[in-house]
């Protein structure tokens, strides 16, 4: 207690008495004065907290496989490059932070910053765009944005958002984009009892990629797409398509091949190249009973093989438990036409392939709200069949011998948050 | 005085009176006329400013209240741990922002009668006149 409080305390309650003789206050009036008091109060704070506000999200996980397998060079056998039979606290472990700001009531100004513990904890700058309302229910927005292919993708990061540890692997492991730079536009409309939300957007982006045998980067282009989410109900349905060019420069890999650079021109060499990306969802969740499926597609026109992923997935909420089971598939076809563009697409083709099945059992638990445990097992079958011989979402086969008959599982546990 | 002294032994002596249903209200002044489970759904999964063609301003109780609790599971289903899930898909993907949360019952009353475009709820005990409901929720 301050010398002034010590001083002020004691004169109030000496003058109380008289203040209180000279203008009697009825309860109504005291009443009256607390409350605008406390408007007073409120209006200050919510000068500053509907301008800006602060949220953020992390996970905490562990994870690691059951095959303890080396590759040809020795190393472990990895799921998604990364994940090995050794405990990793990183492969899953993120925090990030969005900050959002008022410039107007149309216009606001959102930043979000993630940091993945893959990336040693390197902060990047996921989502920074400015937003205008145009209309009530139109809203278009212009900077860095994560890219809304898929029907969980742009919430991908947030754990807590899902019931998974992971989303499923063969649907959103199997293309790794990520962010591009451009616009989008989105209708909030309503027909009947259900309602929309139509996205359209273009832009462009890099993609890196590690499956040929040195990094490559596919340059995406002239990217364009449209997605509709709708909701009726308990049930929400996601459709989308995206188109770009991709143009893929493979002369970098004359070294690491061994090959003269003319046999990685064109048509090995993608030279904007029409691609689509497309994928088809349907949730239900009634509070306890949650349904998902999803199927989602890649096709790039010459080697690159369509790929195609999916997953159905169910589970039930009892109190603050959810357990819960999801199946899910990958595969490819197109790795017979490459053989036409010649041996070097032929083999960049088969590099590129994929096929995978594996079921799902996991566990959530909802500590507190805002803040969830998750315990998850996968296991994985099916990687191989007379045309395609991999090792799914693993080291493939040619770097690794096969491990289909190892019934490779992989485990998590996470702890996710939201604030 | 004496209505106030009824209205604390009601209260007391009737906990049933006040866990009962959810009020969706706003003021008097307010143009907006009725609402059915559905919109008042749509208006909080959606923080809606616009209903029926009139500007609105939703108004939401604090995170751990339990009013907030039973409101939303009356109107939605969910639950408070669904809700946050929810809220962290719609923010981290900029599709929108939760409803503005009140700090109390009290000061959830006095911001609906200043302001004829806020919706907000009440449990039935507290409704007082200057309020106006536009859908009781079991």
């Amino acid at each position: 207690m301050t010398t002034t409080t010590r001083v002020l305390v004691p004169a109030v309650l000496l003058l109380a008495p008289v203040v209180q003789a000279q203008s009697p206050a009825s309860l109504e009036d005291m009443e009256r004065r607390l409350e605008q008091l406390e408007m007073q109060q409120y209006g200050k704070q919510n000068n500053w907290s509907d301008r800006i506000s602060v949220n953020g999200f992390m996970t905490y996980g562990i994870t690691r496989h059951d095959v303890h397998v080396r590759d040809n060079s020795g190393e472990p056998i990895a799921y998604i490059d990364r994940t090995t039979d050794e405990i990793s606290h990183r492969e899953l472990s993120r925090a990030g932070v969005q900050f959002n700001a008022s410039i107007s009531d149309q216009t606001s100004a959102t930043v979000q910053v993630l940091a993945r513990g893959r990336d040693h904890y390197d902060a990047e700058v996921q989502w920074a765009y400015l937003s205008h309302e145009l209309s009530p229910s139109l809203t278009v927005r212009a900077g860095r944005m994560v890219l809304p292919f898929f029907m969980h993708t742009q919430y991908n990061n947030v754990g807590y958002a899902y019931h998974w540890a992971t989303l499923p692997g063969e649907a959103y492991d199997v293309v790794p984009f990520d962010t591009m730079e451009g616009v989008d536009l989105s209708w909030n409309l309503n027909t009947g009892p259900v309602s929309h939300r139509l996205n359209v957007y273009g832009g462009a982006t890099d993609v890196p990629s590690f499956s040929l045998p040195a990094p490559v980067i596919y340059k995406v282009s002239d990217l364009a797409g449209i997605n509709l989410t709708s909701q009726w109900r308990d049930w929400t349905s996601w459709l989308s398509y995206s188109h770009a060019e991709v143009t893929l420069d493979l002369t970098d890999l004359a070294g690491p091949t061994g090959l003269p650079e003319a046999a990685l021109e064109a048509p090995v060499s993608l030279d904007d190249a029409q691609t689509y990306i497309s994928s088809v969802g349907l949730q239900y969740d009634n509070g306890a009973l949650v349904l998902m499926a999803e199927r989602t597609q890649l096709g790039i026109e010459g080697w690159f093989p369509t790929k195609w992923g999916g997953y159905v997935s169910a589970g039930y909420r009892f109190g603050p438990w959810m357990p819960h089971v999801t199946w899910g598939a990958a595969n490819a076809h197109g790795v017979s036409e490459a053989q036409s563009e010649g041996p070097v697409a032929a083999n960049f083709s088969a590099a590129n392939q994929v096929r995978s099945k594996s079921w799902t059992l996991g566990l959530r638990y909802e500590l507190e709200v805002g803040v969830a445990v998750k315990l998850e097992a996968q296991r994985f079958y099916d990687m191989s069949n007379d045309k395609i011989m991999t090792n799914g979402l693993f080291t493939p086969q040619g770097s690794a011998p096969s491990i289909e008959e190892e019934e490779p599982t992989v485990f998590r546990l996470t702890v996710d948050a939201a604030f | 005085m004496l209505k106030k002294v009824c209205a604390v032994f009601l209260v007391l002596c009737c906990p049933a009176l006040s866990s009962a249903g959810m009020l969706v209200v706003v003021a008097e002044s307010s143009p907006l006329a009725e609402m059915d489970r559905h919109e008042v759904r749509q208006l909080y999964m959606d923080n809606a400013s616009r209903f029926d063609g009139h500007a609105v301003t939703v108004l939401d109780m604090p995170e751990d209240s339990q009013q907030r609790e039973r409101f939303y599971q009356a109107a939605t289903g969910k639950s408070a741990s669904q809700l946050k899930s929810y809220w962290a898909r719609m923010i981290f993907t900029g599709q929108g922002m939760p409803p503005r949360q009140v700090k109390s019952a009290r000061d959830m009353i006095q911001q609906i009668k200043q302001n004829p475009g806020a919706v907000g709820y009440v449990q039935e005990a507290d409704i007082q006149e200057g309020l106006r409901v536009l859908l009781r929720l079991p």
